[in-house]
């Protein structure tokens, strides 16, 4: 029982963990926080649908749908936010909501206001006993998949030079565009890992619920943020523990809260979350000192 | 190789730079000098293209480049070594160097120049794999200038390379921009220790306010009553 839940926290805070990431990714080099990264799963959810409903196998279909999160990132990044570019935070925020807003409203009206279902296979919802225990299949395979994606994208960050080109664009991208790096190209890349990450967070999310609805990237992308706030804004690392740690005491207070008190779940969630930012203002693994364009 | 015309630069309603004119010839070395304020970052930064002229013209190797943005400039050969170095302080020294020649050289030649930088700056082979930001301040000037010549630049701009650093650091440091200048590398020097780069420039500009006040060969301008009493303190 402990297991089953240590397994489902691990697993919800990886999904959590991914989406911070791309927050974290796109702030660090951008100083936007894209509060329409959400929709970006829920069209990644929806291109699963249609990709499934053309016939396509399943696993086909799953990197259709990662791959539309991460063509919309880049198109988004082109239409919306581009010509914002070097505009304050809050207008930067404020374009985020517009875009996110407008593309619920598309969602809503185009497709359906309401969850259509995505049948998964039935051995997603299968068990794997260990010893006297049995651990669901769906939870493990979003662990392994969470892993690879952490662990795909720290090579890409600390092996290829244009992952060491991010990590400069992080710290200080004027003099990364002196060395003649261009700050387009940056910040695509920025938009089509975070569009990666959104849509295999979507099919984690999707694996766990078997519908898709026009508001589906709302909640979970709140959490991310929390998380990305909780680690420390701009921090990868820090994403990624925020995450972690959001999702284990989602999990734990789930477990252990008496019936009568489950409401205040979210309540006690956030009330952690104000000890630990009292605690460490900056975030539990703050982002280096940035000096931004 | 360089030609700069009335040049204006502005933020906002403020005036750094009020009609400047520059020419530097190829494996010429051109010092500029002038107080804190004067316009000599400006100048640099519209060089580079991190600021937009507000009036004039940018010419490099015959070619207009007013316009265009920082990046293509460096891929014409044009680099700048910014005031305070600025070296990717989380980043490892190779990976420092790496991004100076990312755009410029494919991975062979890279690793064949990263070699060359580690010959031209020893010192840097020892962190090799160390964190830019644990070296000390000439450390990371040497390296900030290594990761601007991966590109194997045409023009070498260096904003203040002696501020902040120990006065046998500012000698190791010129005498290796003295062995540049030998090898035949055009360079534009911002400098506030004004007898260091009248030594090592051919020749020279003083500005005030933002404005040209003298200019010349270096031998001359270092003779002028002008630097004489307001920089060389003679």
């Amino acid at each position: 029982m402990l297991l089953q839940q240590v397994i489902n926290a691990i697993s919800l805070g990886g999904i959590y963990a991914l989406l911070a990431l791309g927050l974290a990714i796109v702030f660090s080099i951008t100083g936007l926080i894209n509060f329409a990264h959400g929709e970006l799963m829920t069209l990644s959810g929806y291109a699963l649908l249609a990709a499934l409903m053309m016939g396509m196998p399943l696993l086909p279909a799953a990197v259709t749908a990662v791959a539309a999160g991460a063509l919309a990132a880049v198109a988004m990044e082109r239409v919306a936010f581009r010509p914002m570019r070097g505009a304050s935070v809050t207008s930067l925020l404020l374009t985020s909501f517009a875009v996110s807003n407008l593309l619920k409203v598309v969602f809503q009206n185009a497709i359906s206001a309401r969850g259509k279902p995505i049948a998964m296979p039935d051995w997603m919802a299968g068990v794997v006993p260990i010893g006297s225990f049995t651990i669901g299949v769906g939870p493990l395979m979003s662990i392994a998949v969470s892993a690879l994606a952490l662990l795909g994208l720290e090579l890409f960050l600390r092996r290829t030079v244009m992952g060491a080109a991010m990590r400069a664009a992080a710290q200080d991208f004027n003099t990364l565009r002196l060395v003649g790096i261009s700050a387009n190209r940056v910040i695509a890349v920025a938009f089509l890992l975070s569009g990666v990450l959104a849509g295999i967070a979507s099919l984690l999310w999707i694996a766990q619920r078997a519908s898709v609805d026009p508001m589906m990237g709302f909640v979970p992308v709140l959490k991310a943020f929390i998380a990305t706030v909780i680690g420390g804004l701009g921090s990868l690392s820090g994403a990624v523990a925020g995450g972690m740690l959001l999702g284990v005491m989602e999990v734990a207070l789930q477990a252990l809260l008496p019936p009568s008190l489950a409401p205040y779940r979210d309540a006690l969630v956030l009330s952690g979350i104000i000890v630990v930012l009292l605690v460490r203002p900056n975030g539990l693994i703050p982002a280096v000192d940035t000096a931004r364009s | 190789m360089l030609d700069v015309g009335a040049l204006q630069v502005r933020y906002g309603e403020a005036v750094a730079v009020e009609h400047l004119d520059l020419a530097l010839p190829e494996g010429g070395v051109l010092a500029l000098i002038g107080a804190n304020g004067a316009g000599k970052s400006s100048t640099l930064a519209a060089i580079s293209g991190v600021v937009t002229p507000a009036r004039g013209s940018v010419r490099f190797g015959g070619r207009d480049i007013t316009r265009l943005p920082p990046e293509q400039r460096s891929r014409l050969g044009i680099a700048l070594v910014p005031e305070g170095r600025r070296v990717f302080a989380a980043l490892t020294v190779a990976e420092n160097l790496t991004l100076g020649g990312a755009m410029h050289l494919d991975r062979a030649a890279r690793a064949v120049r990263a070699e060359e930088m580690l010959g031209l700056f020893p010192v840097l082979r020892q962190f090799y794999r160390s964190r830019a930001g644990t070296l000390s301040g000439g450390q990371q000037q040497m390296l900030a200038i290594a990761r601007a010549l991966m590109a194997r630049p045409k023009l070498l701009m260096i904003d203040e390379p002696s501020l902040g650093l120990a006065p046998k650091v500012v000698d190791d440091v010129f005498d290796l921009l003295a062995a540049l200048k030998a090898s035949g590398l055009t360079m534009l020097l911002v400098e506030q220790n004004v007898a260091l780069a009248l030594d090592l420039a051919d020749s020279a500009v003083v500005l005030a306010t933002g404005r040209v006040v003298l200019s010349g060969p270096a031998p001359d301008v270092a003779a002028s009553e002008l630097v004489r009493h307001a920089y060389l303190g003679q």
